[in-house]
């Protein structure tokens, strides 16, 4: 099933921001959809505002639009339009539900491979600024409260 | 009966009556010919456009006119507006009128057809042309391959295209996930579009076999052809056998271009293979839009389940198989082939002489009256006479009306007798041409 699929399967210690979690070019794509008023939409349409900023192919596109698909980052549907029936792609999760989506998956992975490095390495995270620390601990307080209640 | 009489009238028309029957005759002399001595594919097409280039040759001749003379009794007034100042002025111009109003001019109806089939086939003649080939490109979301596209496709298409002595064409593709395929425009201006869905289904070899027959297209310029045949059927639109027409020639070349694609192949049944292959998936998911329709005739095969055989663009599919392996024992023109040739174009000649003949007779049977031609037309503000006898001593005077009110015209004596037409017109102005005047004519007045 589509929805047990991952938001994120591979994670780049060098990108910045959402770049850590999708290439240049799937990047690139998924913010054109997330930012279309026109949802779903087509290859060519992608294309189309890719090809204003840099030459591209067209199977290029195409098959990164593919690959995103079958990550799970894009669903799609065949429609029928006027050029004849094509598929036609919108996001699974829109920007801010991806991100945090990733973030979550990217954690969980750690932390089921390196549990208590990953929370030793947190705390360290948070002891070299004062409104993390502070964070850490309103967050950890909220949750023992919870547990006893 | 006068409305009876009326459209035989209206349908009697060189303009609209020569091009009907000679289409018509034209087209059964064809079709009887193909039955009789088969010939190439290549002239069997050609061949069918004959029937559709005689309506243009004929109103080239018989120009469509959009008003026509028609005797009065079939349009006695009101149908034909007779202004009643005009009627009094013939009954009362100073003791006679100069000639009698028998004929009244009436909106022809054929002719407007004609005229607006003329002038819908030269639109759609120079739209296809000058920009056909980019609004299909539009209509189909067509988009240019880069080379990164399909290397091996475009390197096929650019070594076809070498074989058959042509320049290589623009390479397309289009999202839709049907495999087709189809080319657009002519010459260094065409393009082979291929859909997502025949690249996905082919192979490389199989997809040669599609370029070779899509490239046979461009060389013979089919797009062309196409548009040419379209006009020549837009310009018959009124007689069925125009469709017919169009639709052989069309099959013609699709036909034709199977074979020639064939040719260049190593394996020559592979075409035939492909066109069974992807007919087979087009049929699970047809293409019925408009868009489809209005193009149907492009494609590699029919997008359209359904369609009438006889009016498609596209032979069928068992006809083509069938056509493609028999490609090579076509059978060469004859002795037998010439003189079926002859013998139909006699029976073509004498068939056209005949309905000429049968048209004037039945024409002219209208504008008598007690065995004489009835020929003083009247249109509005326009009088032609002829076979008059006019005298007048004291000159004479008739009052009409023109664009402004009533028109006033006195002659001096005037003493006229001759078989010419005389024209009054509504300017205030008489003419007088081709007159055989025995007598002196002194004077022509124009008052008012």
């Amino acid at each position: 099933m589509s929805e047990k699929k991952k938001a994120v399967s591979q994670y780049n210690v060098e990108g910045k921001e959402l770049q850590a979690f999708l290439g240049p070019l799937e990047l690139s794509i998924v913010e054109i959809i997330w930012c279309s008023e026109k949802r779903p939409i087509t290859v060519r349409e992608v294309f189309e505002v890719l090809t204003k900023e840099k030459p591209l192919a067209y199977t290029t596109v195409m098959n990164t639009m593919d690959r995103l698909y079958d990550k799970g980052v894009l669903d799609r549907r065949v429609e029928k339009g006027k050029g004849g029936i094509h598929h036609v792609y919108w996001p699974k999760l829109e920007r801010q539900n991806f991100k945090e989506a990733a973030v979550r998956t990217v954690m969980s992975s750690l932390m089921e491979n390196f549990g208590d490095l990953v929370t030793n390495c947190l705390i360290e995270k948070a002891a070299g600024n004062d409104e993390k620390l502070n964070a850490l601990k309103e967050q950890l307080e909220k949750i023992e409260k919870e547990k006893r209640s | 009966m006068a409305l009876l009489d009326d459209i035989l009238l209206q349908l009697l028309q060189p303009y609209f009556f020569y091009p009907l029957v000679f289409l018509s005759i034209s087209f059964l002399c064809i079709m009887a010919f193909l039955k009789l001595s088969p010939v190439s594919l290549r002239r069997q097409s050609t061949i069918w456009l004959i029937p559709l280039f005689i309506p243009a040759l004929t109103m080239f001749f018989f120009f469509p006119q959009t008003m026509i003379a028609v005797p009065l009794h079939l349009h006695p007034p009101p149908f034909v507006s007779v202004s009643v100042p005009f009627q009094g002025a013939m009954a009362t111009g100073f003791g006679f009128a100069l000639a009698k109003p028998l004929l009244a001019t009436v909106l022809s109806i054929t002719g407007v057809l004609c005229l607006g089939g003329a002038v819908a086939a030269l639109g759609y003649f120079v739209f296809t042309i000058v920009l056909g080939p980019r609004a299909a490109l539009g209509a189909f979301h067509v988009v240019m391959m880069s080379s990164e596209d399909y290397p091996d496709l475009q390197e096929s298409v650019k070594e076809t295209a070498k074989k058959m002595g042509i320049p290589p064409p623009r390479v397309g593709l289009t999202e839709d996930l049907r495999p087709n395929a189809f080319a657009v425009g002519y010459g260094k201006r065409a393009t082979l579009v291929f859909s997502l869905g025949i690249l996905k289904v082919l192979d490389n070899d199989e997809l040669a076999a599609v370029v070779s027959h899509e490239l046979a297209h461009i060389k013979q310029k089919d797009y062309l052809f196409r548009s040419a045949s379209y006009a020549l059927n837009i310009l018959s639109f009124f007689n069925p056998l125009s469709y017919f027409a169009a639709s052989e020639a069309q099959k013609g070349r699709e036909l034709l271009a199977d074979e020639k694609g064939s040719a260049l192949l190593a394996k020559p049944n592979l075409l035939a293979h492909v066109l069974e292959k992807i007919d087979g998936i087009v049929e699970d998911c047809p293409n019925e839009g408009l868009t489809a329709r209005l193009s149907s005739g492009l494609f590699l095969v029919t997008p359209l389940t359904r369609r009438l055989e006889i009016l498609a663009a596209h032979p069928k599919l068992a006809h083509r198989i069938q056509s493609i392996n028999a490609s090579s024992s076509r059978p060469a023109r004859g002795a037998r082939q010439k003189t079926t040739a002859v013998l139909l174009l006699v029976f073509l000649v004498c068939s056209a002489v005949a309905a000429g003949y049968a048209m004037v007779q039945l024409q002219s049977s209208f504008f008598k009256q007690d065995g004489q031609f009835l020929a003083n037309t009247w249109s509005g503000d326009h009088l032609t006479a002829t076979g008059y006898s006019i005298s007048s001593q004291s000159g004479m005077h008739f009052s009409f009306p023109d664009s402004h009110g009533y028109g006033n015209l006195s002659t001096g004596p005037l003493f006229m007798n001759g078989s010419g037409p005389v024209v009054i017109n509504g300017s205030g102005a008489i003419e007088i041409m081709n007159v055989n005047a025995n007598n002196s004519l002194h004077l022509i007045e124009v008052v008012g």
